[in-house]
């Protein structure tokens, strides 16, 4: 793997989103549209974990070979971070989706939480380049619990993020490789989904933001290959233009 | 005119500290000089950029980031020259956090990855303190000067200042 300086990254600064599940995530992760919505204030200290419990290794040996192969169980992971703005729906984060808003304007705390489901974005920005944490589904609730223990700093509710499959994904979130910011694609790649070039590039909007891109291979894709377009729809190159769709 | 060989200009990663700040410093206050050296008929409203010397360990990463100890001097001319000065410091302050937070990058200058005041601004009666501009002997009359000292992480640019020599 070569030398690459571009690619290391100093957390300068960040911010923490969520959608309603399967929301794609946003084709400019620095300037997310509706229905990306910030969670608020976090904490500057305490920016972000993830820790995580299973995945234990397991040898699996026959008679002949002692040490055949490895078997992981399943891993399940927690994204952590803490939440600073104490406004219902910061509340709601942390006491369950379901906590009731009473008549006082009060902020009922249910006997019965109900975690909330969301897309969930964490975003970490080194000046022109981004970093980000993607989940089409995530239960976000309480992870710790709160504790006000001094005057000299901002309280802070400790929030939990599990991402979970979304429909048949076989995973539960991504990672985004260091990219530059406002970086347009300027390739293609067949695939089932395909990807964009140079990495990180910014997924075009539309059909007709793939003008100019240039596809790999230049030859009509073969069955079934494409690449998704930020509006969601699917494109693929037939030989001599870009098309909506799969390749047929 | 005698310089630098472009090749050993070419080595450099870093630039100096002082032209980050004033790039952001002028940006953010408009209207405000904003200096690092003093004119010899200066005029004010100013603010004095200056890297102040560091005692001990470098907090820097030798390959990406530069760490420094910054002083910040606002000077303010009366009426008001006292409570100006002190203003003057807070807008500073605030035009760096920003610049911090929204990761406000100066090209071939790099951009602050942290902005912390070590020593919160205050008022100083004459040039003379140990990180204070000694160019001259007296504050001139009428005008108040403010002291804030910050550490400032920054994070390199990401191409460098200068650039290589074309064979």
């Amino acid at each position: 793997m070569p030398i690459n300086d571009d690619a290391t990254l100093v957390v300068g600064s960040g911010n923490f989103l969520t959608a309603p599940p399967g929301t794609p995530i946003p084709t400019d992760l620095l300037a997310p549209t509706s229905p990306w919505d910030t969670v608020g204030h976090t904490s500057l200290e305490d920016i972000f974990g993830i820790s995580s419990e299973g995945g234990d290794a397991t040898v699996i040996g026959t008679l002949q070979n002692k040490n055949l192969r490895t078997k992981y169980g399943a891993r399940t992971e927690t994204m952590a971070l803490t939440l600073q703005q104490f406004d219902v729906a910061g509340l709601r984060l942390f006491y369950g989706s379901n906590a009731p808003l009473l008549p006082d304007g009060s902020v009922g705390v249910p006997t019965d939480p109900t975690p909330t489901v969301a897309a969930f974005l964490a975003l970490f920005i080194d000046g022109t380049h981004h970093f980000a944490f993607y989940a089409p589904k995530a239960e976000i609730y309480r992870a710790d619990d709160l504790s006000l223990s001094d005057t000299e700093s901002l309280a802070g509710l400790p929030i939990g993020v599990k991402p979970m499959a979304y429909g048949s994904n076989a995973w539960t979130y991504a990672v985004t490789p260091l990219g530059a910011t406002n970086l347009p694609a300027t390739g293609a790649t067949a695939g089932t989904p395909g990807g964009f070039t140079p990495t990180g590039a910014i997924t075009p909007a539309n059909l007709a933001a793939m003008s100019g891109v240039v596809a790999s291979p230049a030859t009509a894709w073969t069955t079934g290959k494409h690449v998704l377009l930020g509006d969601a729809s699917k494109a693929y190159w037939n030989g001599t233009a870009w098309t909506a769709g799969q390749a047929p | 005119m005698a310089g630098l060989p472009d090749q050993i200009k070419a080595l450099a990663e870093l630039s100096p500290v002082e032209d980050l700040m004033l790039a952001l410093l002028r940006e953010g206050l408009p209207g405000i000089r904003v200096q690092s050296l003093i004119a010899k008929d200066q005029k004010f409203p100013l603010v004095l950029v200056r890297r102040a010397p560091t005692f001990g360990e470098w907090n820097g990463d030798t390959r990406f980031v530069d760490s420094a100890l910054v002083t910040v001097h606002t000077f303010c001319e009366d009426p008001d020259g006292d409570e100006d000065a002190a203003i003057l410091a807070e807008a500073v302050r605030v035009v760096l956090r920003d610049a911090w937070l929204r990761q406000k990058v100066v090209p071939g200058r790099g951009h602050i990855t942290r902005a912390e005041i070590n020593s919160a601004p205050r008022r100083a009666t004459d040039w003379a303190t140990s990180t204070g501009p000694v160019q001259y002997a007296d504050l001139p009359v009428g005008v108040w000067r403010y002291e804030t000292t910050y550490q400032i992480e920054i994070r390199r640019p990401r191409s460098r200042p200068y650039a290589q020599p074309s064979p």
